[in-house]
C-alpha cells in the first residue's frame, strides 16, 4: 500500500513538473520508476506514456482560452512524429535494457543542456518576447517534419513526451513564437504518446498497479502544475530541474553501464 | 506544404478548442474513474500488494469480454480510455476541418487518426 502511495507522489511530481517547466513527466518518471522501484525499464516506459498523455490532457482541459496552440500545424508535424513513434515503440522490444538506460541518459543530459540554454536566453534577453501571436507564417518544413519524426521515435523509444525537440524547431527552425511552439508541443505529446502506449500495450508492457497510481498523481500534479504556471517564478525552479535531472541522468547512466 | 497551417476564423479555432477541453476532461475523468475503481477493487479483494503486478488484460480479450466482470478490467479499459484521448481530439479537429471545408487540414487529419488506428492494430 506504502508502494501506491510513493508512486502517487511520484506521479504528482511528475505531473507538476511536466506542465511548469513544459517538458512532459516521462523524464522524471522513468529514471524514478527504475531507480526507486527496481521495475524494467519497458515497464517505466510504458507507466510513462500513459502519464504523459494524462499530462497532456489534463493540460488541454485546464489551459487558459487562446493559450491551446496551432492544431492545424500541430497535426501537420504529427504525420511524421507518429509514424516515428510508432517506430520507436517497436524498437524499445528489440533493445537490450542497458541500450535504452544509456539513450535515456543521454536524452536526460541533452533536455538538462536545453533548460538551461532556454533560461540563459531569457535572461540576456531585452525586449520581452511576444509568446503568442497569430503573425506568422511555419517555414522550412522539411526540417520541421525531419525533427518532429526523431522527436517521435524518442519518444516511442523512451517514453518522454519529446516537447524539448518540438519546441526549439518550431520556434527557432520553423519561426513559430515560442508560446504557440510550446502550446502546439503539448497538444502533440498526447498523439505522440498514444501512438506508442497501444504497441507497449500490446506487447504487455502496461502494469495497472505502477500505472494506475503514477497516472492519477501526474493528473493532479498537472493540474496544480496549470495553477501554480503563473504563480511561480520559473529561474530557481529552473535550477532545481537541471540539479535533478543531472543526477537522475547520471544514475541511469551508471545503471546502463553496469547492469 | 503551403505553410497554410489552422489560420480559420478564430471563432472556429476557439470552437474548436472549447469542444477539445471539454471532451478531453470528460474522457480523462470516464477513464481515471474506471482506473480508480478498478484499484480500489483490487485493493479490497487482494490481501497483498506487490509490484509490478499483472499485466493489462489484452485488447483481443477485452473486446471479446464486453462485461466489465473484474477488478483487473476495469484498470485495463480504464488505460485504454485514457490513450483514446489524443485519438478524439484528432477527430474532432478533422470534423470541424470538414464543416470548415478545408480539405487540406481534414486529409491531414484523417492520415494522423489512420497511424493511430494502425498503431492500435499493432496492439491486438
Amino acid at each position: 500500500m506504502l508502494s501506491a502511495l510513493a508512486l502517487f507522489l511520484i506521479g504528482l511530481l511528475a505531473g507538476v513538473m511536466g506542465a511548469v517547466m513544459g517538458l512532459g513527466g516521462g523524464i522524471f518518471l522513468v529514471p524514478l520508476l527504475t531507480l526507486l522501484f527496481h521495475l524494467p525499464i519497458r515497464i517505466a516506459v510504458g507507466t510513462s506514456l500513459v502519464g504523459v498523455i494524462a499530462t497532456s490532457a489534463g493540460v488541454a482541459a485546464f489551459a487558459p482560452r487562446g493559450r491551446g496552440g496551432n492544431v492545424g500545424l500541430a497535426l501537420r508535424l504529427e504525420m511524421a512524429t507518429t509514424a516515428g513513434a510508432i517506430g520507436g515503440s517497436l524498437l524499445a522490444g528489440e533493445f537490450d535494457a542497458r541500450v535504452l538506460s544509456i539513450l535515456f541518459a543521454a536524452v536526460v543530459f541533452f533536455t538538462a543542456g536545453y533548460t538551461i540554454h532556454k533560461g540563459r536566453r531569457k535572461a540576456v534577453g531585452t525586449v520581452p518576447e511576444i509568446l503568442f501571436h497569430e503573425d506568422y507564417r511555419p517555414r522550412h518544413w522539411p526540417m520541421g517534419l525531419g525533427g518532429s519524426g526523431l522527436a517521435g521515435m524518442i519518444s516511442g523509444l523512451l517514453g518522454v513526451g519529446g516537447g524539448f525537440i518540438k519546441v526549439p524547431i518550431m520556434y527557432a527552425v520553423m519561426e513559430v513564437p515560442l508560446g504557440v511552439a510550446t502550446a502546439t508541443s503539448n497538444f502533440m505529446v498526447g498523439i505522440t504518446a498514444a501512438a506508442s502506449v497501444f504497441v507497449y500495450y500490446g506487447r504487455g508492457d502496461i502494469y495497472p498497479l505502477v500505472v494506475v497510481p503514477t497516472a492519477v498523481g501526474v493528473f493532479i500534479g498537472a493540474l496544480a502544475g496549470v495553477y501554480l504556471l503563473p504563480r511561480l517564478r520559473a529561474s530557481w525552479l529552473r535550477y532545481a530541474l537541471v540539479g535533478i535531472l543531472i543526477i537522475l541522468g547520471g544514475y541511469m547512466m551508471i545503471q546502463g553501464i553496469h547492469h | 506544404m503551403n505553410g497554410e497551417t489552422t489560420n480559420s476564423t478564430p471563432s472556429s479555432a476557439e470552437r474548436l478548442e472549447e469542444k477539445m477541453q471539454k471532451v478531453a476532461l470528460a474522457i480523462s475523468l470516464a477513464g481515471l474513474g474506471l482506473m480508480g475503481m478498478g484499484f480500489l477493487c483490487w485493493l479490497l479483494h487482494r490481501s497483498s500488494f506487490a509490484l509490478p503486478g499483472d499485466a493489462v488484460i489484452s485488447l483481443r480479450n477485452i473486446l471479446q469480454w464486453p462485461v466489465l466482470n473484474s477488478c483487473r478490467m476495469a484498470m485495463s479499459v480504464g488505460i485504454i480510455l485514457l490513450g483514446l484521448i489524443p485519438m478524439t481530439r484528432v477527430i474532432l479537429a478533422g470534423l470541424l476541418y470538414v464543416r470548415a471545408h478545408d480539405r487540406m487540414s481534414a486529409l491531414v487529419a484523417l492520415i494522423v487518426l489512420l497511424e493511430l488506428i494502425a498503431s492500435i492494430r499493432l496492439s491486438v
